[in-house]
């Protein structure tokens, strides 16, 4: 059952208070993390932002969990970016092997050249452009999961998108 | 099949953007964020943080109904034959153990009102009265010494340190150490240094001195390290126990066990908390002395049996 549905209305215990976490925990780190560009920074903050809730226990309202979580996320990465810049570093997948296809070596150093590029060119990107882009690439999540995720309406988010893409377009030079 | 991609050729500008728009699904379909620490470690660690509500009376028993009845409710669980299936393997699984671990271990229950003394692979191990100590017949030297416990004991090396992996009912427990004492019992575990150094997996880079102790909390984290009267913790030796945050019910069973004197309970009073010394020398005078300070009177109902009442009922 999800934490929203069990969450009593005159507050949480620390049960409905994992399966919120269950839910949202992940979610809350990614979204962090695609403001900020740290993993460490984005771990601990999300972790701020779940205490900030139990702390806020007793006020916590079902339908408003969501946008709460988002809403303290939001306000801690704002307040953490204040103090520095972004820096993007992800991390590779290993190649499966079972996959069907592989890359010839030239293909692999474009791709290695490309992910430096594009990897420097992410923290150009405007921060609400920058979300919608790494949720769809990251975690896949669609349009409209992205929409429901971030409270704005899916042409809010085509057009985050399409500046992103714009961007990154205009930085990294395609004609390699 | 495995196919070897050809490298595009760029001649113009509809092929570039194709090209481009293939480098960029191909890079990022290989990105994973590089989170260090997993959920269960970020829960962990939050619970280590937040002001958690103190639940003493969950026993462990209840607590495996709990965790039970969590897994059952899963959607999984309602295909049956699934059910069945890992039923019928757990159970296998349970035999397998049972009998490799009993050809190959000791059993010890510590004999009623006195203290029993163990040699555990050149391990000097004092338990309780009734305290259950299970170790391995076979042992490689210097290697790690796995036991299961049940009750109190006080582990003594004569080297400078030694590896202890204690099975408890709160799961498995690594320490390192020369002179420690372990109380593990089904709804409560402490951890004594009562010389040296004491070092484990589960104290997060803590170590313990002389003196201090932990313990488990109902949620599964350990305490923050505290000073302990090591007289007090001893106390069993000499049949002067010393107990920490137990209710009336499991102190009764224990007075039952070791003295003889029965505790007739009334459920208001079954889950009072008494943390203090009792003297099993000096029954039931040292009882009624303990007991007193948590507002209750007594009445002797037969022999060996004493009653308890909320003194504020019968006003």
């Amino acid at each position: 059952m999800a934490a929203t549905e069990t969450l009593n209305r005159e507050g949480l215990d620390v049960n409905t208070f994992k399966s919120l976490f269950d839910q949202y925990y992940a979610s809350i780190r990614n979204f962090v993390y695609y403001k900020v560009g740290d993993a460490q920074v984005a771990e601990d903050l999300a972790q701020e932002v779940f205490l900030k809730v139990w702390e806020k226990r007793q006020e916590v309202k079902t339908d408003t969990v969501k946008t709460y979580l988002y809403t303290i996320a939001n306000n801690l990465s704002i307040n953490y970016l204040k103090r520095g810049t972004v820096a993007f570093n992800f991390a590779i997948n290993p190649v499966n092997r079972k996959e069907e296809t592989i890359e010839s070596p030239e293909y692999e150093m474009e791709l290695k050249e490309f992910d430096m590029q594009l990897q420097k060119a992410i923290s150009d990107i405007p921060e609400k452009s920058r979300e919608v882009f790494l949720m769809n690439r990251i975690e896949g999540l669609t349009y409209n999961e992205i929409a429901d995720r971030l409270q704005v309406s899916v042409k809010a988010v085509e057009k985050r998108m399409k500046k992103a893409l714009d961007i990154l377009r205009s930085t990294i030079a395609y004609k390699i | 099949m495995i196919k070897r991609k050809r490298k595009l050729s760029i001649n113009d500008e509809s092929q570039g953007k194709s090209r481009w728009k293939q480098l960029l699904n191909d890079v990022t379909s290989r990105w994973r964020l590089p989170f260090k620490r997993s959920e269960r470690e970020a829960w962990s660690l939050l619970l280590e943080k937040i002001e958690t509500p103190p639940d003493p009376d969950i026993s462990f028993v209840d607590k495996l109904k709990l965790e039970f009845s969590e897994i059952l409710n899963r959607e999984v669980w309602k295909n049956w034959s699934l059910l069945s299936l890992f039923g019928i393997v757990l159970l296998m699984g349970i035999v397998v153990g049972l009998s490799y671990w009993s050809q190959n271990s000791i059993q010890i229950t510590g004999m009623s009102k006195q203290q029993t003394v163990v040699n555990v692979h050149d391990v000097t191990v004092k338990i309780a009265p009734e305290t259950e100590l299970e170790y391995r017949r076979e042992h490689v030297k210097d290697e790690i010494i796995e036991v299961r416990l049940l009750g109190q004991a006080l582990f003594e090396t004569a080297k400078d340190e030694v590896t202890l992996y204690i099975n408890t009912y709160y799961g498995p427990l690594l320490f390192t150490g020369k002179k420690l004492h372990v109380w593990a019992d089904y709804n409560s575990f402490r951890l004594d240094c009562i010389e040296g150094e004491l070092n484990g997996q589960q104290l997060s880079g803590t170590t313990l001195t002389t003196g201090q102790s932990v313990h488990l909390r109902a949620n599964g984290i350990l305490s923050e390290v505290y000073e302990s009267n090591l007289t007090q913790v001893l106390g069993w030796e000499v049949g002067v126990p010393y107990y920490e945050d137990i209710s009336l019910e499991v102190l009764g069973k224990y007075m039952q066990k070791e003295t003889d004197w029965e505790l007739q309970l009334p459920e208001k009073v079954k889950d009072l908390r008494f943390t203090g010394t009792l003297n099993y020398n000096h029954m039931p005078q040292s009882m009624v002395e303990a007991l007193s300070e948590l507002d209750l009177c007594f009445e002797l109902v037969g022999k060996n049996t004493v009653e308890v009442q909320d003194c504020s009922l019968k006003k």
